[in-house]
């Protein structure tokens, strides 16, 4: 017992499994089904959904909306006349809309776990009291013979004990669709390098063989994969945060407020109804009760925006949280790249210049071919991408690849632990192996270096084996991914021997190297990351000098960047501690080379110990953990799996890296458009209150009625905050570093403009006018005025008709904090036209027109009155202005 | 300084035989005592076929491994606690498995007494993943509890220490739990760093106490809802082959509300789990 079950020796796994070559008995399986439960990804969660919509109806958006329905309904009792019963209805219907929608968000995980089991297989065959029988897969257990053959997915993690010619597929735990070829000798690696043991969830491409079961269900690796991809929990985005905090101090404000006058109201000895009454209003001015709304409005209407810049967003929050990205962590190919290997060049083995393709171009062609399995399909050549980019120069130089293949007599899949493949050429007169693969993995092979140009070949000694060196150097440097070829002529009687054999005394015959293009628009993308203070890092399986190539051909590595900032390996990654790679990632590590997509939720664990909000990108079932742990999983749409789709928030329609860069201007705008219409929003909360406390205060009736706070928060406020959602980006969004962690929504400088000095205006204003007409009208102070005597109704109707033309000029304020926002731009955004058009129209109809009038309980007052209320307007945008300028003139200085 | 080994003869038992095989292998006296209560459950030559193995595989180790069957004493675990004798010094190995009748793996069982009892160190394991053959090499150690516990657990660590390659220190705080609050990232970060100072300070007795290389330590730190389904969790992402966790006791309150979450760590980790008591 030297070490786990891939250490031991085939004729040892039965009896440390306590199993046996007839397979284990039904008593056996019985206690073993019990021990360790079925071969299922099946999670047992009992009433999980009602749960969750339990847990979606209580929480804190949907509990508020529903009390400001409860309000409506209260005011509906109290005043049945005003309708405010179908407002109460709206309400619930946001409300339930809000909670349904959050509870359809938690079936999409539920999704991705029907599309991993898609990766098992229904039945197995199995032995079983020595008997093949076919039985259900979840009925496997540890010790279980299996037999898998071509074709089949595997169905647990087994131990390979009897094979031949296995090969299987790894990509849904590797993420590389290579042939891998299995045998059934004991290895010293680890279990997952191990060569001798095959993992559920992978497919077996050729041979068959015996193999007993080790790991079923949730602890099989694809297993864990599934685990984490359903059950790492979903972070909350910044904006959920934000809305949060600001629905809960706005909440407290409310309350607070409301509970003070209610308590000055039994201590002032107003009646208990009189003082429920205004408590409500006081909670009713105090939250607006449209602005959630308008949020879930404006994040919809951002994700279609996004939709129409090739970035798919599956869950609202999303929209915004990628504007809150601080790094974005991406893959190389068919992201940065264009996903079409090409062969760049083949450079001779001695002085590195291309080889004269006339001269010797069609045998190295050959022998490349060789050591590649290619097909012809309907669709053109078809097989390893790399073998398709070496067919294709070769056809496009004038040769048959297919013929080619056809003379091949013998294959050697690529051996992810050799690094290489091969394959045995036969004509007429000659047999050759050729083998190609990574040069440090041919190097101790070769003992003779061809020169194509007299057709001699060299002896290898240690000059010419660092000149060879320093060529795929001089390669990779340049973000060319380097193969090395080598052949030997063998006799016939090798042709049959063990690779081992055949790989010997090999003449480098020369490099092979391949380019994946960069997108064209990924260095200006690259570019405005670095202008945004946006940090990218790539995560690919190349080489180490090939990735830095690439990452500076993107842009993403500038010069001088270099200095201290290694390219970390996945070798390096895997024995590294999260704070040693916290410490590189400081330090500006922006490359991780030969890495598998595992690795990536260790990066993204260190960079959220970091403090920072993730975008990472993947296409693999195995990147579909690290998609669900990031801030933003991004999958791409061309290229990825369905796993990795359905893990994901938003999908990349092009997978291309500048829709990212797009998609956060996009998330960024969303964030100012939405601070812009709170801050519009709130500022109509002043004069809104202001009238509940010189009511309380004071013996003067209230200037503004509960309906008609309601029809300013849930009527006239709705389009200006929808067409503040709908503004451009403005021309320095992507200069500014991306906000802070803690940059809340709700801040205290928001507050004290929307309350104390626009709200204040607008409250001063209205309420001016509010008593110019009820002293013109013959009111006296302590008079009180019944609800329904006209000079009250236009009294009130003038308050909150001013209110309305105010917000107009408040309007035009908040599109720009700097400048006045009177531009084209502004008349150009058709839902602002259509805001101040229905303001305009709402605030003469409110006053002038009965059937508006009568439902809102306001009445009419003299023109030059309406005409003085037009001035609020200019009054409010004009002092806002006043104070831009001295805001702008004050940092200047 | 002995190891016992709590065998029932079930396919459990022979998968945690390993452990204590191992664990002997690591102790100066290279003793395993293969206690078996006789309860008449397993036939006779099941059980002789079963130790021979047990035997063998100490052997290729270098271990010496004896059956010792006992009488039963008012029930096994009665039997247990007369035959093994009390000590900071004794080891006990027994398992933690489901078995029709009990309320979960270790809530009604024998091991859960034997934890209980604070005689002896007693490590209950529930084996999934026999293919380890009782060699875990990255260990995920949740160390959210008893500050004294965990210290009192490290003489059974130190038993398994010198096959580890990796081991990895879990501090799981709990976010606070509001039905209508999410955590701000302010509070979040100030639970974290007080977490990290506590699991550094851990890191710091255990690289001291087991002498061990701090290369191979790390520390993780998590603000969550349910400590059980984030050490899952982190097992799955650091490929943990094994979970070594403190038994702790829940109220029965908490039970109640948010279920025994040894028993769903049991039940779900996706790789093996011991639960230890250390006594000192």
């Amino acid at each position: 017992m030297t070490g786990q079950i891939q250490n031991i020796n085939p004729g040892e796994v039965y009896t440390y499994l306590h199993s046996r070559l007839d397979g284990l008995n039904v008593r056996e399986v019985t206690a073993r089904l019990e021990e360790i439960g079925p071969n299922t990804l099946e999670v047992p969660k009992g009433h999980w959904w009602l749960r969750s919509l339990v847990r979606q109806l209580t929480n804190f958006f949907t509990i508020l909306l529903d009390i400001s329905a409860l309000i409506c309904f209260v005011a509906h009792s109290i005043q049945p006349g005003e309708q405010m019963n179908i407002l109460g209805w709206a309400l619930l219907g946001v409300s339930m809309l809000n909670a349904l929608f959050s509870f359809a968000q938690e079936f999409r995980a539920e999704r991705a776990m029907e599309e991993l089991r898609k990766f098992l297989p229904q039945k197995v065959i199995v032995r079983r009291t020595g008997e093949d029988r076919e039985v259900a897969a979840d009925l496997l257990v540890p010790g279980d013979v299996i037999l898998i053959r071509e074709g089949d997915k595997v169905p647990a993690d087994a131990r390979v004990v009897d094979g031949s010619d296995l090969i299987v597929d790894n990509s849904p735990l590797t993420g590389e669709a290579l042939p891998l070829p299995i045998n059934a000798a004991a290895t010293d690696k680890t279990l997952t390098e191990s060569s001798n043991v095959v993992f559920a969830g992978c497919t077996v491409l050729r041979g068959s063989a015996r193999a007993v079961v080790f790991a079923t269900g949730f602890r099989t690796q694809f297993g864990r994969i599934a685990k984490l991809s359903h059950e790492i929990p979903r972070i909350a985005s910044p904006l959920e945060r934000e809305t949060a905090h600001m629905v809960r101090v706005l909440t407290m404000i409310a309350v607070s407020m409301g509970l003070v006058f209610f308590v000055y109201g039994v201590i002032t000895e107003r009646s208990l109804w009189v003082n429920l009454v205004f408590m409500m209003g006081i909670i009713v001015a105090n939250v607006p009760e449209g602005l959630l709304p308008t949020f879930t409005l404006s994040l919809a209407m951002g994700s279609l925006r996004m939709a129409r810049r090739n970035v798919l967003v599956k869950g609202l929050n999303a929209v915004e949280a990628l504007g809150a990205v601080h790094v974005i962590c991406t893959d190389k190919t068919g992201t940065l790249t264009l996903n079409r290997l090409s062969v760049s060049r083949i450079a001779d083995p001695q002085s590195g210049q291309d080889i004269n393709i006339e001269k010797c171009g069609s045998d190295f062609f050959a022998l490349a071919l060789t050591a590649a399995d290619i097909d012809e399909t309907d669709e053109g050549l078809s097989g390893d991408p790399l073998d398709v980019a070496i067919a294709e120069r070769y056809r496009a130089n004038g040769g048959d690849p297919v013929a080619i293949s056809a003379k091949i007599s013998r294959r050697f899949a690529f051996d992810i632990d050799r690094r290489r493949a091969g394959g045995i050429i036969k004509d007429a007169v000659t047999t050759r192996f050729a083998v190609k693969g990574a040069w440090e993995s041919l190097r101790p092979l070769v003992t003779s270096v061809r020169d194509c140009t007299n057709g001699t070949t060299a002896i290898a000694n240690s000059s010419s084996l660092e000149a060879a060196d320093m060529i795929v150097h001089v390669m990779a440097s340049a973000g060319e991914r380097v193969i090395a070829l080598a052949s030997r002529s063998i006799s016939v009687e090798e042709e049959n021997t063990d690779i081992e054999d055949l790989e010997r005394d090999l003449v480098l015959e020369g490099f092979i190297g391949l380019e994946d293009p960069i997108r064209p628009e990924v260095p200006g993308a690259a570019r405005q990351c670095h202008e945004a203070g946006i940090s990218m890092i790539m995560i690919t399986g190349d080489h180490p000098e090939t990735a830095e190539a690439i990452a500076r051909k993107a842009g993403i590595l500038v010069d001088g960047d270099d200095a201290g900032q290694p390219t970390v390996t996945g070798d390096d990654l895997a024995n590294m501690r999260v704070r040693d790679l916290i410490g590189l990632l400081e330090k500006g590590t922006t490359v991780f080379a030969r890495t598998n997509p595992e690795q990536k939720m260790k990066i993204v664990t260190a960079l959220h110990q970091m403090e920072r909000v993730v975008a990472m990108t993947g296409d693999g079932v195995n990147d579909a953990p690290a998609l669900k742990a990031a801030d933003v999983g991004i999958a791409m749409g061309r290229g990825g799996t369905d796993v990795a789709r359905e893990a994901a928030q938003v999908i990349l329609l092009d997978d291309n890296f500048a829709s990212i860069v797009a998609g956060i201007e996009e998330g960024r705008t969303i964030f100012a458009n939405i601070r812009k219409f709170t801050n519009y929003v709130l500022v109509s909360n002043g004069p809104e209150i202001l009238p509940y406390l010189i009511f309380m205060l004071f013996p003067v009736p209230l200037a503004l009625t509960v309906i008609q706070i309601l029809a300013i928060d849930l009527g006239t406020d709705i389009i200006p905050s929808m067409a503040l959602g709908q503004e451009k980006p403005s021309a320095g969004i992507m200069k500014d570093p991306p906000r802070d962690r803690n940059q809340g929504l709700l801040s205290f400088p928001l507050i004290a403009h929307s309350y104390f000095f626009l709200g204040l205006i607008e409250a001063i204003f209205s309420l001016s006018l509010f008593f110019w007409v009820l002293f013109s009208g013959g009111w006296e102070w302590g008079q009180v005025l019944a609800s329904t005597d006209p000079l009250y109704r236009s009294a009130t109707g003038i308050t909150l008709s001013s209110i309305l033309l105010m917000q107009i000029g408040n309007l035009f304020g908040r599109r720009s904090r700097t400048q006045s926002g009177i531009d084209l731009d502004a008349f150009r955004n058709p839902l602002l036209v259509t805001g101040i058009v229905f303001e305009i129209i709402f605030s003469w109809a409110i006053i002038y027109y009965p059937p508006v009038s009568n439902i809102i309980g306001s009445g009419p007052v003299d023109a030059h009155i309406y005409a003085i209320a037009w001035v609020g307007a200019p009054l409010i945008f004009g002092l806002d202005y006043l104070r831009k300028r001295i805001v702008y003139v004050y940092q200047r200085n | 300084m002995s190891i016992y080994l709590a065998y029932d003869g079930s396919i459990n038992a022979n998968w945690i035989a390993r452990y204590a095989i191992r664990m002997a292998a690591n102790h100066p006296e290279k003793q395993l005592h293969v206690v078996y209560i006789e309860d008449a459950e397993v036939p006779a030559p099941e059980l002789s076929a079963n130790v021979k193995q047990i035997e063998a595989e100490a052997a290729a180790v270098g271990v010496n491994a004896m059956l010792e069957v006992c009488p039963m004493h008012q029930g096994v675990f009665g039997g247990l606690v007369d035959y093994i004798p009390a000590g900071p010094q004794t080891f006990v190995i027994c398992g933690a498995r489901v078995k029709k009748g009990r309320r979960g793996f270790l809530a009604g069982t024998i091991s859960e007494q034997l934890l209980s009892l604070r005689h002896f160190n007693v490590l209950a394991l529930r084996v999934v993943q026999p293919g380890l053959l009782g060699l875990p090499r990255d260990v995920l150690v949740p160390v959210s509890g008893d500050r004294q516990g965990i210290r009192a657990g490290l003489s059974i660590l130190e038993l398994m220490i010198r096959d580890i390659h990796r081991l990895h220190l879990l501090n799981i705080v709990e976010a606070r739990r509001s039905p209508f609050r999410l955590q701000s990232s302010a509070d979040t970060r100030k639970q974290r760093a007080q977490a990290m100072t506590y699991v550094r300070t851990i890191e710091d007795e255990l690289l001291r106490d087991l002498a061990i290389d701090p290369k191979f330590v790390d520390s993780h730190v998590v603000v969550a809802k349910s400590w059980s389904r984030e050490t899952i969790l982190h097992a799955s992402r650091l490929h943990a082959h094994l979970i070594f966790i403190e038994a702790k006791h829940d109220s029965l309150t908490r039970r109640l509300l948010f279920d025994d979450e040894i028993e769903q760590l049991l039940g779900q980790a996706p790789c093996d789990v011991a639960v230890y008591r250390g006594v000192t």
